[in-house]
């Protein structure tokens, strides 16, 4: 019973493990610039196959945890995954049906409505000006990095969640 | 039309988070305004930054192995022609070093005779990044230094490496008791009082999340070339006077600038090659008499083989853990 607790936080701890890769600095000039949206994947990965597991209050909280560590706008990335988690919500039964192909294309998309959605509402509150190669290096260095990232998901959900 | 394909439980939840993450959005710049928001603003920082740097700088330890180790092996191939190098920099630095020690007492010399307040030199402390929230909207640093080892907020924080550039790099926004985050000088929210070293005009350099900073209030006429150092004027109390910031970079004066001419500054920093930081901490005052300056105090001085010093340097306070 315990145990069968414990394992259904794996879905936020991995969440966790994505904020922290994302978060971590690498030396790199192209890190900047192309550094991939783990957080994005994940939550898009665990809303479409463990929805249960991927609760709302979790994910308002790992956003708002993303805006307090890289001390921007308090709110901005928790506004922009649950816009995210909305759009799964409801196209999610239909990419589930698609090839891994499609559901990369997908995670694309989602990606560069975030940066879209962060964009807009940055330049509403400050009048940011768009810094175009970090705004779409962000979704291209995702959609490479996610085949990847989903198959430990994968691994994960197949070895620790089917029975949860 | 989305959420209404929600079942209710779940709409309203949702509809609670959005409002929330709205409400956030349009009230979280007003929070320096109302201690207590801000004080709960501050915590929840902190708790976060507390609990995620464990985990950072258990990510970071592979990263350096490995970045040192390609470090090596590239230095490796030039090690030799870099000692020859560095020899006769070593020579040229000692003659400064002789001159830099004379210059320093005959300042303070100069000073007392004015009766001027002393200078200030800051205790030091050195430290890793181990975050970098870097994104299209903000440009910040996680150290693996904090309030236990005396950094706070607006503690002055500078570039170490001579491969990343040894200029000003930020300054503390939020310290935790064993992390920090630096706002760096390309965020938006970065605003530093300059001056150009060369004709002393004064000006503000501010971020724009991009490579180049912007030097505004500079008026059309001013005497400001391209190559010149840019170093902060300490007006407004936060940031020393004379600490390097980067080199004007281009001029532009437009109609559409109005009276002002638009220039942008390159920062010495390469803020995505800097691994490590120093941070000044609260300065501490220097004696005023050089006759009555004592080894103990907080700068010091080494004795060469040959019997010279080295000019006095700031004291780097060992790390508390």
């Amino acid at each position: 019973m315990l145990a069968s607790l414990l394992i259904a936080w794996i879905p936020a701890l991995t969440l966790l493990l994505a904020v922290a890769i994302q978060e971590s600095f690498i030396p790199l000039a192209a890190w900047s610039v192309l550094r991939p949206d783990m957080l994005l994947i994940s939550l898009s990965y665990w809303r479409l196959y463990r929805p249960d597991l991927c609760t709302i209050p979790l994910v308002f909280a790992i956003g708002l945890l993303v805006d307090l560590l890289s001390g921007t706008q308090l709110g901005l990335n928790a506004f922009s995954k649950l816009i995210l988690l909305l759009l799964i919500g409801r196209f999610g039964r239909r990419l589930r049906s698609m090839s891994f192909l499609h559901v990369l294309f997908g995670i694309l998309l989602l990606s560069l409505l975030d940066a879209t959605l962060q964009w807009m509402v940055m330049s509403v509150i400050k009048g940011y000006e768009a810094h175009w190669p970090m705004l779409l290096g962000r979704p291209v260095a995702t959609v490479l990095i996610a085949p990847l990232w989903a198959s430990l998901l994968i691994y994960i959900h197949h070895g620790w969640l089917e029975n949860v | 039309m989305i959420l209404l394909k929600h079942p209710p439980r779940q709409l309203l939840l949702v509809s609670l988070a959005l409002l929330a993450t709205v409400l956030l959005l349009t009230f979280s710049p007003h929070f320096p305004a109302n201690p207590l928001l801000q004080h709960s603003r501050e915590l929840l920082q902190e708790w976060a930054m507390e609990g995620v740097s464990p985990l950072l700088r258990l990510l970071q330890n592979p990263i350096v192995a490995t970045h040192s180790l390609a470090d090596r092996i590239q230095g490796m191939q030039h090690i030799e022609q870099e000692n020859h190098k560095l020899k006769l920099e070593l020579d040229r630095m000692h003659s400064l070093a002789v001159r830099l020690e004379e210059l320093s007492l005959e300042n303070q010399r100069l000073r007392l005779l004015l009766g001027m307040r002393p200078a200030h030199s800051a205790q030091e402390l050195v430290a890793r990044i181990i975050g970098n929230s870097s994104s299209a909207f903000a440009r910040s640093f996680l150290i693996d230094a904090g309030q236990e080892d005396g950094v706070g907020t607006d503690t002055i924080v500078l570039g170490i490496s001579a491969k990343a550039g040894g200029g000003l790099l930020g300054r503390i926004v939020q310290s935790s008791p064993h992390s920090a985050l630096i706002l760096a000088l390309p965020d938006l929210n970065s605003r530093i009082p300059v001056m150009v070293q060369r004709s002393r005009v004064r000006a503000i350099v501010s971020g724009r999340n991009k490579p180049l900073l912007e030097m505004e209030f500079v008026a059309k006429g001013a005497d400001i070339k391209p190559g010149d150092l840019v170093v902060t004027s300490g007006i407004g109390g936060v940031f020393p006077k004379g600490i390097p910031v980067g080199r004007i970079h281009a001029i532009a004066a437009t109609e559409e600038t109005g009276m002002f001419h638009l220039i942008s500054v390159k920062p010495l920093v390469d803020f995505d090659r800097v691994e490590e930081v120093r941070l000044l901490l609260d300065p501490v005052e220097e004696s005023v008499a050089p006759q009555e300056s004592n080894p103990s105090s907080s700068t010091t001085q080494t004795q060469t083989q040959n019997g010279h010093k080295t000019p006095s340097v700031p004291s780097v306070r060992p790390r508390s853990n």
